[in-house]
């Protein structure tokens, strides 16, 4: 782990009207680090994951990614909102995929690819296309470049947006709860797609309700319940001997 | 009452008649078939065993009924077209390719297409207005659209035509400060600006609710992941979120677009020579009223059928992607059809 952590998350709020859903979450995610949140729904795992792409703003505390302040300014002892552009400038650094898949239903696989990437960054559409040919084989989608996503199955879609996702170069990528919409027998080919992007040395924050996934790929896992971490650790120390009664309870309904 | 109920009950009777005499052979090959086939095994449970491939279709007798009337009451329209002398179909013939009736034409198609365009433009902005989380914005947005579409068209047209009495002149220039320019209102607001202005101010009105259901209609997961991969709120209008939202704005804005080109007509109040205009001019001389609103009628009617095919052109740009299969038109729908029955009957 270098020095500086990936993600660097301390004392972070949140609260919809008079619910608060995160209370105080400390977290630090290392470069290249696979990091699994588990919990209850309802435990604000995804509004967390949501926070870190600045999706929903804070509202205590603070957010670092790669050493930069999430959707925020710091300077002279003052703190203020950033300017949109910034803030969508720092999004296009974070990839996230989506439960929904939340593909663009009007363009071709190849041009959710190329969107942000050529749309955004103004990459030269040429290179752009390489590398989304490249992402699609590296995702097994090759043959779906010119195909409309409701034409694909529910894993194949998730493994496009997935692909869209990576064509940014993100430094870290998002998972939130990326097979919940999947059919059981589709769930797999997204979860070893995953699986490849961390041997890759990605950075990743997955929030998942599968403990395989968790036991076989996942450096860390957290365990979140009521808008708080309560538990932290290896997946051994986690999955196999939780130390919270709480863990226990969620292990024990999810196993 | 009776008399129109008889024809129908004895084409019931007619109908079901046909449907036995079907069925019977329709058991018939089905009996052959199976005879030929596994015989009369029964499968388990004692069921007989059934293939419903072969399976007589359902008739539609009341279907038949209707047509005969609508035939009847086609033919009885014809004739009147034909035998009524009071048509003057060689008055018609004369007007309706006639230079004069061409210059309305011409003035009705040009006041639709910038009213519609005004429309349209101010539409999109006042739906924008009305959902965007500025609270100022979305008071002003809606303000307009209930003051634009609660008022009748024809007295905003009036209106703007005699907007010199309301103000003489218009000036430009800091507000309550130094004027710039001054111009006199009469000779800025033609008959025609007055025309687009009425028109075009009221369509805005009612493009903006049309466009705001369509934004409205799109998932707003798409906004979210556009705006993951970094991209503003005003790319994310542009190229993601509009884009859906234009198969729920096609086909409304179809329609307003042919209100619109009839909605013209109203324009003949402020002495502006559309169409309608031209006609009740012409009519005005000679009297032959009838023959004259036909041709108006005739020319409203190719019009509207030329918009109708384009529109139906552009929707089916729209729905790439909406459907797992390619969208069907009419008349790939008819080109099966009739491939099918050929095949059927070869």
């Amino acid at each position: 782990m270098s020095s500086v952590p990936m993600v660097h998350a301390r004392a972070v709020r949140k609260h919809f009207g008079h619910l608060e859903v995160l209370k105080g979450i400390d977290l630090d995610v290392g470069a290249g680090e696979v990091v699994v949140v588990l919990g209850p729904s309802g435990s604000g795992k995804s509004t967390f994951l949501r926070c870190v792409n600045h999706l929903e703003t804070i509202d205590g505390g603070a957010i670092h990614v790669d050493g930069e302040l999430i959707g925020f300014q710091a300077s002279g002892g003052k703190v203020r909102h950033l300017r949109k552009k910034e803030i969508t400038r720092q999004r296009g650094e974070i990839g996230m995929v989506f439960q929904q898949f939340n593909l663009f239903p009007h363009m071709t696989v190849l041009q959710n690819v190329i969107e942000a990437p050529v749309g955004v960054r103004g990459e030269p559409r040429e290179q752009v296309r390489e590398r989304a040919h490249a992402l699609l084989r590296r995702v097994g989608l090759a043959d779906k470049a010119g195909s409309y996503p409701r034409r694909l199955s529910g894993g194949q879609q998730q493994r496009v947006a997935i692909a869209r996702a990576l064509a940014m170069r993100p430094k870290l990528m998002l998972f939130d709860e990326p097979t919940s919409a999947l059919d059981p027998e589709l769930v797999g080919e997204v979860l070893a797609t995953m699986k490849g992007l961390a041997e890759d040395g990605l950075t990743m924050i997955v929030v998942t309700h599968e403990i395989g996934f968790a036991r076989e790929v996942a450096d860390r896992v957290v365990f979140m319940d009521e808008g708080v971490v309560v538990e932290s650790g290896t997946p051994a120390d986690v999955l196999d001997n939780p130390s919270s009664p709480r863990t226990k309870a969620f292990l024990s309904r999810v196993l | 009452m009776t008399g129109a109920h008889r024809p129908a009950e004895a084409g019931r009777t007619a109908g079901t008649e046909t449907t036995g005499t079907d069925e019977t052979t329709g058991t018939e090959t089905t009996g052959t078939d199976e005879m030929t086939g596994t015989g009369r095994a029964t499968g388990a449970g004692g069921l007989p065993e059934i293939d419903v491939a072969g399976a007589a279709r359902t008739r539609h007798p009341l279907r038949w009924v209707a047509s005969i009337v609508l035939l009847v009451l086609a033919a009885q329209l014809v004739s009147l077209l034909v035998t009524n002398p009071n048509f003057q179909w060689d008055v018609v013939g004369r007007y309706v390719n006639a230079q004069l009736i061409g210059q309305g034409i011409a003035t009705t198609l040009l006041l639709t297409v910038i009213a519609m365009a005004v429309g349209v433009v101010l539409g999109v902005l006042l739906a924008v207005g009305r959902l965007s989380e500025n609270p100022v914005a979305r008071g002003a947005c809606g303000l307009y659209v209930w003051f634009f579409r609660g008022t009748p068209v024809l007295v905003q047209l009036v209106l703007w035509y005699n907007l010199s009495y309301l103000l003489p002149e218009i000036s430009f220039g800091v507000p309550f400060g130094p004027e710039f320019v001054t111009a006199d209102t009469n000779a800025l607001i033609t008959p025609l600006l007055a025309a687009i202005l009425g028109l075009g101010l009221n369509e805005g009105a009612y493009m903006a609710e049309i466009i705001r259901g369509g934004l409205m209609s799109v998932d707003p997961g798409q906004s979210e992941a556009a705006a993951a991969l970094g991209m503003s709120d005003a790319r994310t209008f542009r190229r993601i979120v509009l884009p859906q939202a234009m198969r729920f704005i096609i086909p409304p804005t179809g329609s307003q677009v042919i209100s619109m080109l009839k909605a013209t007509s109203l324009v003949s109040v402020i002495a502006l020579a559309d169409l309608l205009y031209t006609v009740q001019s012409i009519y005005n001389r000679t009297f032959q009223t009838i023959p004259l609103l036909i041709v108006a009628c005739v020319w409203y009617l190719v019009i509207t059928s030329i918009l109708y095919v384009g529109q139906s052109f552009i929707e089916r740009h729209y729905a790439r992607g909406a459907t797992r299969n390619a969208p069907q038109g009419f008349w790939a729908f008819a080109a099966l059809r009739r491939r099918r029955s050929t095949e059927v009957t070869s």
